[in-house]
């Protein structure tokens, strides 16, 4: 195997797992709150976050680039402060990936968070727990099935991120070539035997971790 | 031990309007469906916030809506047992009850589950969890649980209504003894006439959001204030055991 091929399947990992952590992070608190809550605006925030599961991603890539371009509001504040542009980095592709998988991960633990009886959650507050302490020694654990086959899609979605990545880092080899980026050059370029290589490790990933998300999930619907 | 409230909570076109001041020993919410019993213990408990009133335990301010004031329900040092024990499914029994006393030290709190595990007579399904125990036995885990942190009132919300007949009675007699001990004021809310007349020191007799009689069962049953109470209670009353009340 290559050094290019090497390092495509480095970078798919280092940015998958990456984004997974934010995801997990920002997509689980995020799920709480959509779960637990009832505020103004709780509809349309989700649907922007949602919006990305239908919307192409070579769009949520133009609106990342609208967003963390040189001109874009956060991108000129990064410029300017930090003397830093996100784009065409390998940074950029963990933000892609981070913005494409989320909604796997909010959608599946809301879902599982939100099965989580109330009374578990009063039960705790009567035993004098804080919202906080409920939420990460009841309502979490109980929920654990759901949110790990969201982390788990969410890992998954980011390995075969393509259409965000390629708008918002490029595909330069040897820095942001993830692996479904070097499949769509391998093949472009005619090199048949290392895009069936690439697409064969993709199609591997992606159906063990799809396994692995429903073993998660008949677990928790029989929790 | 006293428990002073008075409460008014519009919801929809529900509408309740209650005060009552209790004492040490077990009182009895009693009444038909949607007449605010489950709403009154939710009020107490924090879980729900009154449109206006008083409450004070022991001397205690925990809401005043004149004043500003709205302790926090974590912060009531209440004991709460709802009608599905809300037991957690992934702790064992004993991390049930000991998951009740946050504030004293590990070791402490193991000592005190324990006491309490020999009391309700749960020895050997420490490591038991909730789905493998009885409904009875489930039971009294949440009554240790409720009861650990030595709350300052106990709330109970059809405690024994998922159980069998036979499972109730023992239940009763059990969670009588166990309430003796406590000294505190304790709120049950029941559908079950008998079972109210059998726990009770005194009843409050609740139709549509407000408080219609209070007194000892005995005196209720004898001497329903309105057609509606009397309506309630007359099973009881042509029921009775024994004329001068109800034995233990």
């Amino acid at each position: 195997m290559n050094e290019q091929i090497w390092f495509s399947i480095k970078l798919s990992l280092l940015v998958s797992a990456l984004s997974t952590v934010f995801v997990a992070l920002l997509g689980g608190a995020l799920a709480y709150m959509l779960a637990t809550r009832k505020f103004p605006g709780k509809t349309i925030l989700e649907i922007l976050i949602s919006l990305p599961l239908i919307m192409p991603p070579t769009v949520t890539g133009y609106y990342l680039i609208m967003i963390f371009g040189r001109n874009g509001f956060l991108g000129k504040l990064f410029h300017e402060v930090a003397g830093w542009d996100i784009l065409f980095t390998w940074q950029a592709a963990v933000m892609a990936s981070f913005v494409i998988s989320l909604p796997l991960m909010v959608r599946t633990s809301q879902a599982a968070i939100a099965s989580v009886d109330i009374a578990m959650r009063d039960a705790s507050t009567m035993l004098g727990y804080s919202e906080w302490q409920t939420a990460i020694k009841v309502v979490f654990p109980l929920a654990r099935k759901g949110i790990m086959a969201g982390v788990v899609l969410a890992f998954a979605r980011a390995m075969g991120e393509f259409g965000a990545t390629l708008m918002v880092a490029g595909n330069i080899p040897g820095k942001t070539s993830t692996m479904p980026l070097a499949i769509y050059s391998y093949a472009a370029g005619g090199d048949w035997e290392k895009a069936h290589l690439l697409a064969l490790l993709l199609t591997i990933t992606s159906g063990l971790f799809l396994f692995l998300a429903r073993q998660y999930e008949s677990k928790g619907n029989k929790q | 031990m006293s428990l002073v409230a008075t409460f008014k909570k519009q919801w929809g076109r529900f509408d309740l309007d209650i005060s009552f001041q209790m004492d040490e020993g077990l009182t009895v919410l009693f009444g038909p469906s949607g007449a605010g019993k489950t709403t009154t213990l939710r009020l107490i408990a924090g879980l729900l916030p009154p449109d206006n009133g008083h409450f004070t335990l022991n001397g205690a301010v925990l809401f005043s809506s004149a004043g500003g004031i709205n302790i926090a329900a974590q912060h009531r040092l209440l004991g709460y047992v709802c009608q599905k024990n809300a037991l957690f499914p992934h702790m064992t029994v004993l991390q049930n009850i000991m998951f009740g006393a946050k504030d004293l030290p590990e070791r402490r709190r193991r000592e005190r589950a324990c006491e309490l595990i020999a009391t309700l007579r749960l020895e050997g399904l420490e490591e038991k969890h909730p789905d493998e125990i009885s409904g009875g036995q489930q039971q009294r885990v949440a009554f240790a649980r409720a009861i650990i942190r030595n709350p300052q009132a106990l709330l109970l919300d059809e405690p024994f209504s998922s159980l069998d007949t036979i499972t109730r009675v023992k239940m009763r007699a059990c969670l009588k003894g166990v309430m003796k001990a406590l000294h505190i004021p304790v709120i049950m809310v029941t559908h079950d006439i008998f079972e109210a007349c059998h726990m009770a020191d005194r009843m409050l007799i609740y139709s549509a959001g407000r408080i219609v009689q209070e007194g000892t069962p005995a005196n209720i049953i004898r001497e329903p204030a309105t057609e509606e109470v009397a309506a309630l209670t007359s099973f009881a009353y042509y029921n009775t055991v024994s004329p001068a009340g109800y034995p233990d």
